[in-house]
Protein backbone atom coordinates (compact mmCIF):
# COMPACT_ATOMS: atom_id res chain seq x y z
CA UNK A 1 0.00 0.00 0.00
CA UNK A 2 2.84 2.36 0.88
CA UNK A 3 4.47 1.72 -2.48
CA UNK A 4 1.19 2.13 -4.34
CA UNK A 5 0.47 5.42 -2.62
CA UNK A 6 3.97 6.66 -3.17
CA UNK A 7 3.79 5.82 -6.87
CA UNK A 8 0.41 7.51 -7.16
CA UNK A 9 1.74 10.62 -5.45
CA UNK A 10 4.83 10.58 -7.63
CA UNK A 11 2.80 10.32 -10.82
CA UNK A 12 0.69 13.27 -9.86
CA UNK A 13 3.73 15.32 -9.14
CA UNK A 14 5.52 14.42 -12.37
CA UNK A 15 2.74 16.03 -14.43
CA UNK A 16 1.86 19.70 -14.43
CA UNK A 17 -0.28 20.05 -11.33
CA UNK A 18 -3.26 22.13 -10.53
CA UNK A 19 -4.17 22.74 -6.92
CA UNK A 20 -6.68 19.86 -7.08
CA UNK A 21 -3.98 17.47 -8.24
CA UNK A 22 -1.64 18.57 -5.50
CA UNK A 23 -4.40 18.24 -2.92
CA UNK A 24 -5.14 14.72 -4.12
CA UNK A 25 -1.46 13.82 -4.01
CA UNK A 26 -1.22 15.11 -0.46
CA UNK A 27 -4.43 13.28 0.44
CA UNK A 28 -2.90 10.08 -0.85
CA UNK A 29 0.23 10.85 1.09
CA UNK A 30 -1.87 11.04 4.25
CA UNK A 31 -2.14 7.25 4.24
CA UNK A 32 1.58 6.73 4.22
CA UNK A 33 2.45 6.86 7.93
CA UNK A 34 0.35 3.73 8.60
CA UNK A 35 2.98 1.81 6.68
CA UNK A 36 5.94 3.61 8.17
CA UNK A 37 8.34 2.10 10.67
CA UNK A 38 7.28 1.36 14.24
CA UNK A 39 9.34 2.43 17.21
CA UNK A 40 9.09 1.27 20.82
CA UNK A 41 9.16 2.10 23.67
CA UNK A 42 8.06 5.75 23.71
CA UNK A 43 9.70 6.31 27.11
CA UNK A 44 13.07 4.90 28.07
CA UNK A 45 14.16 5.10 31.70
CA UNK A 46 17.86 4.74 32.44
CA UNK A 47 19.91 4.96 35.61
CA UNK A 48 22.89 7.26 35.73
CA UNK A 49 24.90 4.60 37.57
CA UNK A 50 24.69 0.88 38.27
CA UNK A 51 23.12 -1.79 36.10
CA UNK A 52 20.42 0.35 34.51
CA UNK A 53 22.66 2.54 32.40
CA UNK A 54 21.79 0.64 29.21
CA UNK A 55 18.52 0.43 27.30
CA UNK A 56 17.17 -0.51 23.88
CA UNK A 57 14.99 1.12 21.26
CA UNK A 58 13.29 -1.30 18.90
CA UNK A 59 12.61 -0.29 15.30
CA UNK A 60 10.30 -2.46 13.15
CA UNK A 61 9.82 -2.20 9.42
CA UNK A 62 6.38 -3.54 8.41
CA UNK A 63 7.10 -3.07 4.70
CA UNK A 64 8.90 -5.59 2.52
CA UNK A 65 11.48 -3.13 1.24
CA UNK A 66 14.46 -2.30 3.43
CA UNK A 67 14.59 1.14 5.03
CA UNK A 68 17.44 3.29 6.27
CA UNK A 69 17.19 4.75 9.77
CA UNK A 70 19.41 6.88 11.94
CA UNK A 71 19.28 7.81 15.61
CA UNK A 72 20.32 11.11 17.12
CA UNK A 73 20.08 12.41 20.69
CA UNK A 74 19.29 15.87 21.95
CA UNK A 75 19.02 17.26 25.47
CA UNK A 76 15.53 18.52 26.33
CA UNK A 77 15.22 22.02 27.74
CA UNK A 78 14.66 22.20 31.50
CA UNK A 79 11.01 23.19 31.26
CA UNK A 80 10.31 20.44 28.73
CA UNK A 81 8.10 22.80 26.75
CA UNK A 82 7.79 22.96 23.00
CA UNK A 83 8.92 26.21 21.46
CA UNK A 84 11.45 26.80 24.23
CA UNK A 85 15.20 27.04 23.85
CA UNK A 86 16.68 25.03 21.00
CA UNK A 87 17.60 21.48 21.91
CA UNK A 88 21.31 20.80 22.29
CA UNK A 89 22.94 17.77 20.67
CA UNK A 90 23.69 15.09 23.26
CA UNK A 91 25.24 12.33 21.18
CA UNK A 92 28.41 12.50 23.29
CA UNK A 93 26.49 11.61 26.46
CA UNK A 94 25.56 8.16 25.13
CA UNK A 95 27.23 5.24 23.47
CA UNK A 96 24.87 4.15 20.69
CA UNK A 97 25.11 0.77 18.96
CA UNK A 98 25.03 0.41 16.04
CA UNK A 99 26.81 3.74 15.67
CA UNK B 1 17.41 -2.42 17.50
CA UNK B 2 19.49 0.42 18.91
CA UNK B 3 21.25 0.03 22.23
CA UNK B 4 22.01 3.11 24.29
CA UNK B 5 24.42 3.39 27.18
CA UNK B 6 24.66 6.46 29.39
CA UNK B 7 28.23 7.78 29.54
CA UNK B 8 27.57 10.93 31.52
CA UNK B 9 28.27 9.49 34.97
CA UNK B 10 26.44 10.21 38.23
CA UNK B 11 23.68 12.81 38.30
CA UNK B 12 22.01 14.77 41.08
CA UNK B 13 18.63 14.69 39.34
CA UNK B 14 16.90 13.45 36.19
CA UNK B 15 18.12 14.70 32.87
CA UNK B 16 15.80 14.41 29.87
CA UNK B 17 16.67 13.69 26.27
CA UNK B 18 14.98 12.98 22.96
CA UNK B 19 16.17 10.06 20.89
CA UNK B 20 15.06 10.85 17.33
CA UNK B 21 14.69 7.79 15.12
CA UNK B 22 14.56 9.05 11.55
CA UNK B 23 13.53 7.01 8.57
CA UNK B 24 15.71 8.34 5.81
CA UNK B 25 14.31 8.83 2.31
CA UNK B 26 16.92 6.56 0.80
CA UNK B 27 16.10 3.56 -1.36
CA UNK B 28 18.84 2.58 -3.77
CA UNK B 29 16.48 0.23 -5.63
CA UNK B 30 14.02 2.93 -6.53
CA UNK B 31 14.21 5.51 -9.32
CA UNK B 32 11.45 8.01 -8.83
CA UNK B 33 11.17 11.74 -8.80
CA UNK B 34 8.45 13.11 -6.58
CA UNK B 35 7.44 13.45 -2.97
CA UNK B 36 9.61 11.65 -0.44
CA UNK B 37 8.67 11.39 3.20
CA UNK B 38 10.94 11.74 6.17
CA UNK B 39 9.40 10.00 9.17
CA UNK B 40 10.78 10.77 12.62
CA UNK B 41 9.80 9.22 15.95
CA UNK B 42 10.84 10.79 19.23
CA UNK B 43 11.55 8.58 22.22
CA UNK B 44 11.67 10.30 25.61
CA UNK B 45 14.83 9.21 27.38
CA UNK B 46 15.23 9.96 31.09
CA UNK B 47 18.43 9.36 32.99
CA UNK B 48 17.96 9.48 36.75
CA UNK B 49 20.04 8.89 39.88
CA UNK B 50 19.51 5.40 41.28
CA UNK B 51 17.65 6.58 44.36
CA UNK B 52 15.57 9.45 43.08
CA UNK B 53 11.97 10.48 43.57
CA UNK B 54 9.66 13.21 42.32
CA UNK B 55 8.09 15.75 44.67
CA UNK B 56 5.38 17.51 42.74
CA UNK B 57 3.89 20.58 44.40
CA UNK B 58 0.97 22.75 43.35
CA UNK B 59 2.11 26.35 43.57
CA UNK B 60 -1.26 27.81 42.62
CA UNK B 61 -4.61 26.95 41.08
CA UNK B 62 -7.26 29.34 39.83
CA UNK B 63 -10.29 29.39 37.50
CA UNK B 64 -9.35 30.10 33.89
CA UNK B 65 -10.76 29.79 30.39
CA UNK B 66 -9.34 27.13 28.11
CA UNK B 67 -8.07 28.00 24.64
CA UNK B 68 -11.49 26.97 23.33
CA UNK B 69 -13.22 29.30 25.78
CA UNK B 70 -14.55 26.58 28.07
CA UNK B 71 -14.23 26.34 31.85
CA UNK B 72 -10.85 25.34 33.16
CA UNK B 73 -8.30 25.53 35.93
CA UNK B 74 -4.87 27.07 35.60
CA UNK B 75 -2.36 25.08 37.62
CA UNK B 76 1.20 26.10 38.35
CA UNK B 77 3.25 23.04 39.24
CA UNK B 78 6.74 22.69 40.62
CA UNK B 79 8.87 19.59 41.02
CA UNK B 80 11.11 19.83 44.08
CA UNK B 81 12.29 16.24 43.78
CA UNK B 82 15.18 14.58 42.02
CA UNK B 83 13.16 12.59 39.48
CA UNK B 84 10.75 13.69 36.73
CA UNK B 85 7.06 13.82 37.62
CA UNK B 86 3.89 13.24 35.61
CA UNK B 87 0.77 15.02 36.84
CA UNK B 88 -1.36 11.96 36.01
CA UNK B 89 0.76 9.82 38.35
CA UNK B 90 0.76 12.26 41.25
CA UNK B 91 -2.55 11.20 42.80
CA UNK B 92 -3.69 14.82 42.63
CA UNK B 93 -7.35 15.66 43.28
CA UNK B 94 -8.89 18.95 42.20
CA UNK B 95 -11.83 20.25 44.23
CA UNK B 96 -14.35 22.86 43.12
CA UNK B 97 -15.87 24.70 46.10
CA UNK B 98 -18.89 26.95 46.25
CA UNK B 99 -18.51 30.37 47.88
CA UNK B 100 -19.94 28.78 51.05
CA UNK B 101 -16.91 26.49 51.19
CA UNK B 102 -18.87 23.36 50.42
CA UNK B 103 -17.26 21.00 47.90
CA UNK B 104 -19.28 20.88 44.69
CA UNK B 105 -17.21 18.44 42.65
CA UNK B 106 -13.92 16.57 42.92
CA UNK B 107 -11.82 15.34 40.03
CA UNK B 108 -8.94 12.93 40.19
CA UNK B 109 -6.42 14.30 37.73
CA UNK B 110 -5.65 10.83 36.43
CA UNK B 111 -9.30 10.50 35.40
CA UNK B 112 -9.69 9.84 31.67
CA UNK B 113 -12.28 12.58 31.26
CA UNK B 114 -9.91 15.17 32.72
CA UNK B 115 -6.83 13.82 31.01
CA UNK B 116 -8.46 14.20 27.61
CA UNK B 117 -8.20 17.92 28.21
CA UNK B 118 -4.47 17.99 28.85
CA UNK B 119 -2.94 14.66 27.86
CA UNK B 120 -0.35 14.71 30.58
CA UNK B 121 2.06 17.14 32.11
CA UNK B 122 5.71 16.35 32.65
CA UNK B 123 7.62 18.43 35.18
CA UNK B 124 11.36 17.94 35.31
CA UNK B 125 13.18 18.29 38.63
CA UNK B 126 13.69 21.91 39.58
CA UNK B 127 11.26 23.08 36.90
CA UNK B 128 8.00 24.95 37.20
CA UNK B 129 5.21 24.54 34.66
CA UNK B 130 1.80 26.08 34.08
CA UNK B 131 -1.09 24.24 32.45
CA UNK B 132 -4.79 24.92 31.88
CA UNK B 133 -7.01 21.89 32.45
CA UNK B 134 -10.43 21.75 30.82
CA UNK B 135 -13.17 21.02 33.35
CA UNK B 136 -16.70 19.72 32.70
CA UNK B 137 -18.34 22.18 35.12
CA UNK B 138 -18.43 26.00 35.28
CA UNK B 139 -15.92 27.35 37.79
CA UNK B 140 -16.30 31.12 37.53
CA UNK B 141 -16.69 32.60 40.99
CA UNK B 142 -15.76 29.34 42.70
CA UNK B 143 -12.73 28.35 44.69
CA UNK B 144 -10.39 25.68 43.38
CA UNK B 145 -7.86 23.64 45.28
CA UNK B 146 -5.61 20.73 44.43
CA UNK B 147 -4.38 18.19 46.96
CA UNK B 148 -1.64 15.73 46.28
CA UNK B 149 -2.24 12.93 48.75
CA UNK B 150 0.06 10.09 49.67
CA UNK B 151 3.55 9.65 48.36
CA UNK B 152 4.48 12.10 45.61
CA UNK B 153 4.36 10.87 42.02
Amino acid sequence: MWSALRIAATRFVSRPLGSAGLALALLLAGGVPAEAMRVSPVILDLSATGRGTTGSIRVENPATAPIAVQLSLTRRPADGAAGGPAAEPADDAFLVFPP
Amino acid sequence: MFRLQWLGGALERTEAFHAAVEQLPINPNERVNGIRFLVTFLVNVYVSPERSAPALRVVSVEPAATAAGGPGARLTLENLGTRYAYLSQSGAVLRVRRPSGETERSFALDDDEIRRGYGDVLVLPGARKQVVLALPVPVAGKTLSVEIAGPPS
